[in-house]
């Protein structure tokens, strides 16, 4: 209980240096935390899109930007492309499933987009009624003229299902570029985090219907074509096929290969910051066995003293290694609960930052810093225990 | 160590020699105190007299000859064995008193109890048969045994002549050197240790403290049968010590001052 007390005391008297490093260990947990997360749900996203499209078409572009825009909406709209392509490439008996998608039209700053039957299915895009009532959960339309509303969509404008809407040519458009045909408001989707959450979801159907009634001329264009082929082992020969069979110049992309691309920048900058947190990690926990080894230094009388009121070495090693692991483990709990704090903030700006829990691999982080701070305090406890049975 | 609290065994020191970096500091062909005896080291700054307490405490280093405190060899002790005998039966002021300075002066005073079951019974003992009441301590330990021995510090505290003993709470660091040096004598004091070593125990006190300490200090030897040694370089010689030693006389180390 004594020991219990000089610990608490000795602490107290050295509170500003004890909470400065204790805060900067606190902080680099949670940005290396924060990191670890990021990092699994960039990968986790990325795998999730490579593995749901196989091959992008769209017109002759760079096949970066193609993949860019159409999984993630990064970028402008890629060239339009002929719609009979499409036709062309959904009969092949190596596509499971062909996906046009149009992106030519807005709605009040939102963009519309048109696309084919099985666009939902490709993107796994589940609603939760679907999941409650036991049905696969896909959403689909009922009609060409109904759509479906982002999150966001829905949240900004104020809409609801069952309203109508029109949309419009480009997206500045002018008074003449509104199509008049109407279109209702079937569902609102769930919040996704995806560019999903920010788009109308138009029938490619009633997108051609409505360019036709306003008298636009080509009314049958697309602006790309996702693809999900039956065995993706013939990816790159499909890709080959596709480009040759296409009756028009295409440019046929394999997100995989660009998002491959786009982790290991990913993982480049991840590395950096991982070499930066444990920078100041390791700074966070010199400055803790600094103060504890300063502090020792000072206490060498009392070392004696306490030895000559009959404190055994080993307790007295256990003070001094006490205060350092107590020190590591208070700021591995801050650092935790500000990552979750930290997420639940970013969770409002990006739904996939999910984080009340931990995975293994941040359990494993927290672990190593745990061991390192131990690590670093068993140096002076030792030395410590040493000088104490000299005494 | 069954034999240490026979009150028969006083120190036994024969041929002692100290060195420090080829330096002999301590050369004492004999010395020995009966137990219960009052000794008054005597001599000058450097005489050696600190050296002499730390061998008997068993804190020197580089030492050859005998060396026999309560009737424990300390050249042959096992380690377990001089940590128990300092722990319980040696009361050690060292002479900058040395109080832990974020603890509170209570806690400094308590600190022996904590640490050996003897003292703590030893105190207990003490002041049950004193019958004192105790001042409330914002800080003092709550468990019924912690608060028992806490009635022999109050009466020690109280014997010390601190104006308002019930005041402990503060930290040690917080008091006078003269109140600081009060609590040491306290911690050396409490639970009747077999063997009171006092390194100039009021050198930061006015006259009519510095009497007070003494007579505390005697007083409690006495009264418990304690062997008491303590150095100074003051006149004591009215304080009515046992025996006074010169260190000039008994140390005949050739170069004493350099430790």
């Amino acid at each position: 209980m004594i020991l219990f007390k000089i610990m608490r005391s000795s602490l107290v008297r050295r509170k500003v240096r004890l909470v400065v490093s204790t805060l900067a260990l606190a902080f680099s947990v949670m940005l290396l935390l924060t990191l670890v997360h990021i990092d699994a749900v960039v990968h986790r996203y990325a795998k999730h899109l490579s593995a749901s499209t196989d091959l992008v078409v769209g017109a002759p572009a760079q096949s970066s930007h193609l993949v860019l825009y159409s999984l993630f909406g990064i970028g402008t709209p890629p060239p339009d492309l002929p719609s009979d392509i499409y036709n062309n490439l959904r009969d092949n008996p190596e596509v499971s499933r062909a996906v046009a998608v149009s992106v030519r039209e807005s709605h009040r700053g939102f963009v519309v987009t048109g696309v084919t039957s099985g666009y939902f299915d490709m993107l796994h895009l589940n609603t939760e009624a679907g999941d409650a009532d036991g049905s696969t959960g896909l959403p689909s339309f009922s009609d060409r003229l109904s759509v479906l509303i982002g999150s966001n969509v829905a949240t900004s404008l104020k809409y609801k299902e069952g309203e109508l809407l029109t949309v419009a040519a480009g997206f500045m458009p002018s008074y003449e570029d509104e199509y008049q045909t109407r279109f209702v408001i079937q569902q609102i989707l769930p919040a996704t985090g995806t560019t999903i959450d920010d788009t109308i979801l138009v029938p490619i159907e009633g997108l051609t219907f409505a360019r036709a009634q306003h008298g636009l001329a080509a009314s049958n264009i697309i602006s790309y074509i996702m693809v999900k082929l039956h065995n993706r082992q013939a990816l790159l020969a499909m890709q080959q096929v596709f480009s040759r069979q296409a009756g028009a110049p295409v440019e046929v992309a394999i997100p995989a290969v660009e998002l491959q691309l786009l982790t290991d920048y990913e993982e480049m900058i991840n590395t950096v910051m991982m070499a930066m947190i444990a920078i100041i990690s390791a700074l966070a926990l010199v400055m803790v066995f600094f103060n504890l080894s300063a502090s020792f230094a000072e206490r060498r009388q009392e070392l004696e003293l306490l030895r000559m009121v009959g404190a055994r070495p080993i307790q007295i090693a256990s003070l001094t290694l006490a205060e350092p692991v107590g020190q590591v483990i208070v700021a591995i709990i801050i650092g935790t609960l500000s990552y979750f704090i930290a997420c639940a903030g970013l969770h409002y700006f990006f739904p996939a930052m999910i984080g009340l829990e931990l995975s293994l691999q941040q359990v494993s982080w927290l672990l190593l810093v745990f061991m390192a701070g131990f690590s670093f305090a068993c140096l002076p406890a030792w030395k410590i225990y040493a000088v104490s049975r000299r005494i | 160590m069954e034999d240490i609290g026979k009150k028969d065994n006083g120190i036994d020191i024969s041929a002692l020699e100290q060195s420090h970096q080829n330096s002999e500091i301590l050369n004492i062909p004999q010395l020995q105190i009966r137990p219960g005896e009052t000794i008054c080291l005597q001599g000058e700054n450097g005489s050696g007299k600190t050296s002499l307490l730390r061998v008997m405490a068993g804190l020197g280093k580089n030492c050859k000859g005998s060396v026999s405190v309560l009737g424990q060899n300390l050249a042959s002790i096992k380690y377990q064995e001089l940590e128990r005998l300092r722990a319980d039966y040696i009361g050690f002021v060292f002479q900058y008193y040395r109080l832990v300075p974020y603890l509170s002066a209570f806690d400094n005073i308590m600190l022996p109890c904590h640490f050996s079951a003897r003292r703590r019974r030893e105190a207990i003992g003490r002041a049950a048969a004193k019958h004192i009441d105790v001042p409330s301590v914002g800080q003092r330990k709550d468990s019924a045994i912690m608060q028992k021995v806490s009635e022999d510090a109050f009466r020690l505290i109280r014997k010390l002549s601190l104006k308002d003993p019930s005041r402990l709470s503060k930290n040690a660091s917080d008091y006078s050197a003269g109140q600081q040096q009060r609590f040491a004598i306290a911690r050396a004091l409490i639970g009747n240790p077999r063997l009171v070593l006092v390194d100039e125990p009021a050198s930061a006190m006015d006259t009519k403290g510095k009497r007070a300490v003494y007579e505390l200090i005697l007083n409690e030897c006495r009264e418990t049968g304690a062997t008491l040694v303590c150095t100074t370089h003051d006149d004591m010689s009215d304080m009515g010590f046992d025996r006074y030693l010169d260190m000039g006389e008994l140390n005949l180390a050739k170069e004493p001052e350099i430790r």
